[in-house]
């Protein structure tokens, strides 16, 4: 019986430190919320903003939608090899008190999509033209799939 | 005795129980610690990379070059506390569309064109090719067959060295720089419409960098050739020429030409001015457009070691740290960005 009791008291104390360090073990590993994704933003974000700057975002405005998807389909392949994403723009003029859309162009680069993905955003402006876009892509990491056996 | 054989078994059972959970409790703890510290790596990797590109609004993703022209004149530690990295890290600029590295100084801007014509006197300069990063093409004035050991990605080779430069000529829309190594070629040897594609290769941000003691080709360009001397002084450091001190004599193998810096047709640069003549220079730097024009009578000088201190042909390049050949925790970045009118990746790996 002294032997039983003896192993209950020594179960009770593994489950209070087990807890203990169970709660130590996740207050010490808690990120920020979305830490995780600061790559695939990062990733998203770098090449809208050098398209924004070198002024190609604002060059679609005077080019036909199958320019725009052709130059779209290079450009997608600076994203690193790592990261998936779609990359979307969309061309609109104001008029008659709302925004039309003019022409719409995409390029995907496809891969089997994880479950962190991110979408960064820019709007730009053609004062010539008076039209406004809207580029966003959306990116995600590229999941590792494992060769069949 | 019965009840002291269940109750060893209860005991048994219950230690193995304690025993497996405190097992899987560490290597949970374990797998939980090393997923934090790659967690701490990425995040360390993103922050470093995001200080080398510009952030301000109208000019984001610019790399920053004067800061990695800065860290280049550091050691190691110092390149640590100047990014601010607690860990081990490599860091590469590549160009997005090659994949070679980025260089900061130096005169072969790939794809290079090279073009020259005695084996093997004046191959200095494809020796220096050899086995680097560049992309280039040899053009080459002696023969139909390339000479021993040459590692050129393309051959154009004939007996007929003004044939050879007009083919040169004819493939310019093809590359960045182009070396001209004794080559013998004269400013008449080229048509009307030859010469205005070399100023036009130029304007349009080309390199051409062209070494020849005794002829005329650099007058294509504007600039005419007059007396000059084999013995040269350091005037002033560029690309072409590195970390060499400005005073310092030198004496070229050959050089009998150098070029007026009295009202020159083009802005001019001395690198290597005529020992005791501020009017005359021996390497000199033009700039035509978006692009430059180099001229130095010899790469070769009369030391012992031969080539001219501080010349720099290949370049050094934007690479800097230790690779993570022996690491247990490593987390990468690439980072796209904008260098001049080039796409390039800022590859970062922050490793223990």
């Amino acid at each position: 019986m002294k032997a039983a009791i003896f192993t209950i008291d020594a179960m009770l104390a593994f489950l209070l430190a087990s807890a203990t360090f169970a709660v130590i073990a996740q207050t010490l590993n808690y990120n920020s919320p979305g830490l995780e994704k600061q790559n695939i933003f990062s990733a998203a974000n770098d090449l809208l903003a050098v398209m924004q700057n070198d002024g190609t975002l604002v060059s679609y405005a005077s080019q036909s939608a199958l320019d725009i998807n052709s130059d779209l389909a290079k450009k997608i392949l600076l994203l690193p090899q790592n990261f998936c994403g779609n990359l979307t723009i969309s061309i609109y003029k104001y008029q008659s008190g709302g925004f039309a859309l003019q022409k719409k162009s995409s390029a995907l680069r496809n891969c089997v999509a994880g479950n962190k993905t991110v979408k960064a955003k820019r709007v730009f402006y053609d004062s010539p033209s008076q039209q406004y876009g809207i580029a966003e892509f959306e990116v995600w990491l590229k999941e590792r799939v494992e060769a069949p056996k | 005795m019965k009840m002291k054989g269940q109750l060893f078994t209860f005991d048994l059972a219950v230690s193995m129980v304690i025993f497996l959970s405190i097992i899987l409790f560490a290597v949970y703890l374990y797998g939980s610690i090393n997923s934090s510290a790659i967690s701490e790596l990425e995040s360390s990797a993103n922050i470093v990379s995001s200080k080398i590109l510009s952030k301000n609004y109208g000019s984001e993703n610019i790399l920053d070059k004067n800061l990695l022209l800065n860290l280049s004149g550091k050691n190691y530690a110092e390149q640590r506390k100047t990014l601010g990295i607690a860990e081990n890290f490599y860091m590469k600029v590549v160009y997005a569309d090659t994949g070679e590295i980025v260089k900061k100084n130096g005169l072969a801007h790939s794809p290079v064109a090279y073009i020259a014509r005695q084996y093997p006197d004046d191959v200095g300069i494809m020796r220096m090719l050899n086995n680097t990063g560049v992309t280039w093409d040899f053009y080459w004035e002696e023969s139909a067959a390339p000479p021993v050991g040459t590692t050129a990605r393309h051959f154009y080779g004939s007996n007929d060295k003004v044939q050879t430069f007009k083919w040169l000529v004819a493939n310019l829309s093809n590359y960045d720089s182009v070396i001209s190594e004794d080559t013998h070629v004269k400013a008449d040897d080229l048509t009307a419409g030859e010469q205005q594609k070399l100023r036009d290769f130029v304007n349009a941000g080309g390199i051409f960098f062209h070494v020849q003691h005794n002829e005329n080709l650099i007058s294509v360009f504007g600039p005419m050739p007059v007396a000059g001397s084999d013995k040269g002084i350091v005037k002033n450091n560029d690309d072409a020429l590195v970390d060499v001190a400005v005073g310092t004599n030198l004496t070229f193998q050959q050089g009998s030409d150098g070029f007026s810096t009295i009202s020159p047709p083009l802005p001019l640069k001395v690198l290597i001015q005529k020992k005791d003549d501020p009017n005359r220079c021996l390497f000199c730097k033009w700039t035509s457009g978006a692009g430059a024009i180099y001229f130095i009578p010899d790469i070769n000088t009369t030391n012992p070691n031969g080539v001219v201190p501080g010349l720099k042909i290949i370049g050094d390049a934007f690479e800097f740290g230790i690779k993570p050949d022996n690491s247990t925790h490593a987390a990468s970045s690439r980072r796209v960005a904008k260098l001049d009118n080039d796409y390039v990746y800022l590859d970062l790996i922050v490793w223990r």
